[in-house]
């Protein structure tokens, strides 16, 4: 993990990826999408910053998504954490860097994404997460699979899909980023 | 009432809601409250701002019962089944934004930073979590403008790819002009000395006076009050 004094910027910038991941996942909402995208500034941060700036925005969000959806949303912080180091850890092999490697790091996101959720929906809930996949994983219950492998197999079924567009979607961002956001993040930070 | 801790607002917030829920017959809890936001709507004189600033009291007790409530502490039976019953899932969304707005007028951000960091919480944890709940009603509001300037335009949203394509074409902007913004505030949190050692230009110091003691004492006779002729 790089050593990284944060500024007053940096921070600033975290609150924005924290909020960010409220706000897209609002509108993907609004546009009855079938995924989440509650992750871009997380990965936004992880890449940008570093690993456990991911981590704290991650906590952030989860924080207030846990106010405004289900108490459950909480535990799901492991996750968020998960995800931020992950894409912190692969920033060095191109991530958010360039397009081929953003995606299928995206694909690798998801899975790990899905298998750090399943034994927290499994162990703390019984199975339900209250989210989109819980239709799948009740449809392979209902198929006579036990309910870790109905949550497992439900995970793999949206998250890969939804962190690969995330991830494209981050790509995008950080091409577009402000410039003087960009030169803000590029300086040496004291 | 404005000069108090803000830990005197919230015990005098959560008694006046205990108060009004415990309200006992001929007299309806629910009744009570809408015969009081009502008073705050259309109150005059000196009556107004004593109204307004109890409305605030109250929306504060009820985002701080919220917060307990979702992170499922323990709070007295009868405000958790109140709350419980009162707040489906859609409303308790609608209505955590509504609060978290109240709160802000509430309170100054200063003042919660203080607070918080008085309890020894990190200044920049406190920081990211408080910046962050403030920017999420901004960002929702732009990614509503958003969506109304397209159903202004005419644009079909009604198949996946409209919708993908309107969200592509919307989330770059939205973010591009967060982050802007993120770079005004770091020159002002820089101005004022914020994360940077030496003096600082804000930070009030909080203390507990005669007035929070007064404050504290009145609420808990108000709920001890209300509990004893509850009780008769």
């Amino acid at each position: 993990v790089k050593s990284v004094t944060y500024t007053p910027f940096t921070w600033n910038f975290l609150a924005a990826c924290a909020a960010i991941n409220f706000g897209v996942g609002f509108l993907v909402q609004a546009l009855k999408l079938p995924i989440y995208l509650d992750s871009i500034g997380t990965l936004l941060a992880a890449v940008a910053v570093g690993p456990v700036a991911g981590v704290l925005v991650g906590a952030t969000s989860t924080i207030l998504l846990t106010f405004v959806t289900a108490p459950t949303t909480l535990a799901y912080a492991v996750t968020a954490a998960a995800i931020a180091l992950l894409a912190g850890a692969l920033a060095k092999w191109g991530y958010l860097a360039r397009l081929v490697p953003t995606a299928l790091f995206g694909v690798l996101i998801g899975i790990v994404s899905a298998a750090v959720s399943a034994p927290i929906t499994v162990y703390l809930f019984g199975g339900v997460s209250f989210a989109g996949a819980d239709a799948v994983t009740a449809f392979l219950a209902a198929t006579g699979k036990t309910i870790l492998s109905s949550v497992v197999l439900g995970g793999l079924a949206t998250d890969p899909l939804d962190k690969l567009v995330a991830s494209v979607l981050a790509f995008l961002l950080m091409k577009r980023l402000p410039a003087r956001v960009k030169a803000l993040l590029a300086a040496p930070r004291r | 009432l404005s000069g108090l801790h803000p830990l005197s607002k919230l015990l005098a917030s959560l008694a006046l809601v205990a108060i009004f829920i415990r309200l006992p017959a001929p007299y309806d809890s629910s009744m009570a409250m809408a015969v009081f936001l009502l008073a705050t709507l259309v109150g005059r004189g000196s009556a107004a701002p004593l109204a307004r600033i109890l409305l605030r009291l109250f929306l504060t007790a009820m985002l701080w019962l919220l917060a307990m409530h979702t992170l499922r502490f323990s709070p007295p039976y009868f405000l958790f089944r109140e709350l419980g019953s009162l707040l489906p899932y859609a409303g308790r969304f609608a209505l955590a934004l509504g609060l978290v707005a109240s709160w802000n007028r509430v309170f100054t951000k200063d003042e919660i930073y203080a607070v918080l960091v008085n309890w020894a919480v990190p200044s920049p944890i406190v920081f990211l979590i408080l910046r962050s709940v403030f920017l999420v009603p901004q960002i929702q509001r732009r990614a509503v403008d958003v969506l109304v300037a397209y159903h202004a335009r005419g644009e079909r949203l009604e198949s996946l790819s409209d919708r993908a394509r309107a969200l592509l074409r919307s989330v770059p902007t939205l973010i591009a002009s967060v982050f802007s913004e993120s770079v005004d505030a770091s020159i002002a949190l820089s101005t004022k000395g914020i994360f940077n050692p030496g003096p600082r230009t804000t930070m009030a110091r909080l203390v507990i006076g005669r007035a929070d003691v007064a404050a504290a004492s009145l609420s808990l006779a108000g709920v001890a009050a209300i509990l004893y002729i509850t009780a008769e």
